[in-house]
């Protein structure tokens, strides 16, 4: 069972998917449902023996392009609705075992284009309105599969976080005529004690407004509405930042550092959204490394984090961090 | 299962020209899920251009 319940007081739509309670959950080495098919091996997900990058639809979703009937009936105040969409799996590589940070920039490269694609290809269905390109990493983020992936969801509505970011985007645009994005990037770079790392057509930094220790963001120095607006120049500039990025979190705690990475762009509502500027969020739950960050009462219940950090430290040692590409 | 096509996708927004071209094979599975397989071959010259499907 799967649909969309409303929760009128928080003004925001609940996902319920029972049908995910049964995914597959750590599976033994050997048993992996998304490496390729080994000869004469279990038949996986994928039924090849190698590729360069695969997509598929999962076989456990939260929204589906052909959503059943609700398990229950809303009413006028808790309206319920078909939980329409796409979830789709990203395989980064054949090899069960390593990350994203393994890949080398080329390589990461091509997932831009196949980010690109997706973005486009789910974009483009009309019931569609944001395209969410994301990646849990790590147990400590409740990762089910190690075999390193990503995810997109295609979502039917406009998430709450995304359209609460593009209500202050059109309001400051509304108000100077400018980015928000651009603003607060121009204001960053001018200060630069924030700053992680940069090249000619990205910057990352951890925001002055950070809620996690080492929550980076990485940021389009121009302003480009979505991934799909990156030409070869920027896909490969964004592949290498990303890399450095990801190689400075492992060298922080000397192991691969858990992350939720998750992607901010247009909508593909249709709708005009001058204010949009791609950007990519990190939120990493450690915040030493045997300490999480977890999302207790003030921030579950009131919604405003506390950061036990100062960024502009926590961006110094992220900075000093030697990476080689 | 049903093979829909190979499609050479074409560059976004190119600004120089590509060194490899992006091939996409998409597979309908018996359940209706897509499943889809990206690879990177080399840019020809002598090939039509990207955005025109590829015949297999």
């Amino acid at each position: 069972m799967s649909e969309l319940r409303w929760n009128p007081i928080a003004e925001e739509w609940v996902v319920t998917a029972t049908h995910r309670q049964d995914r597959t959950f750590m599976p033994p080495a050997g048993y992996c449902p998304i490496c390729p098919t080994a000869p004469g091996g279990f038949p996986t997900e994928v039924p090849a023996e190698t590729y360069e990058y695969v997509v598929f639809e999962n076989k456990f979703p939260s929204f589906k392009r052909e959503p059943g009937d609700p398990a229950v009936q809303g009413t006028e105040l808790m309206p319920v609705r078909p939980s329409t969409g796409i979830c789709e799996v990203v395989l980064y590589t054949p090899q069960h075992s390593g990350t994203l940070a393994d890949r080398s920039v080329e390589e990461t490269e091509r997932l831009v284009q196949v980010w690109q694609d997706r973005y486009q290809e789910l974009g483009a269905r009309p019931e569609i309105e944001y395209v969410f390109i994301f990646e849990n990493k790590g147990e400590a983020i409740g990762v089910t599969l190690p075999h390193p992936h990503g995810q997109i969801y295609a979502f039917s509505y406009l998430p709450p976080k995304i359209e609460r970011e593009l209500e202050s985007q059109a309001k400051h645009h509304a108000r100077t005529g400018r980015c928000l994005h651009c603003d607060v990037l121009a204001e960053e770079l001018a200060d630069g004690r924030r700053i992680v790392a940069e090249n000619a057509h990205f910057v990352t930094l951890i925001p002055f407004y950070a809620r996690y220790p080492y929550e980076v963001h990485l940021y389009a120095r121009s302003h480009l509405p979505s991934i799909a607006d990156f030409g070869p120049a920027e896909r490969l500039a964004f592949a290498e930042l990303l890399k450095r990025v990801m190689l400075k979190y492992d060298g922080l705690f000397g192991f691969s550092l858990p992350y939720m990475m998750v992607m901010h762009q247009q909508p593909t509502d249709g709708r005009a959204h001058p204010g949009c500027h791609f950007h990519v969020e990190f939120y990493p739950p450690h915040r030493t490394a045997q300490k999480l960050k977890f999302l207790a009462g003030c921030e579950s219940g009131a919604g405003t984090f506390i950061n036990d950090t100062l960024p502009e430290e926590k961006a110094a040692e992220l900075r000093a961090i030697a990476v080689t590409l | 299962m049903e093979r829909e096509g190979e499609t050479i996708v074409p560059n976004i927004t190119s600004q120089t020209p590509p060194t490899t071209v992006m091939v996409k094979e998409t597979v309908v599975r018996e359940d209706g899920r897509l499943l889809i397989y990206y690879r990177f071959v080399p840019a020809n010259p002598g090939e039509p251009p990207a955005n025109q499907k590829a015949s297999r």
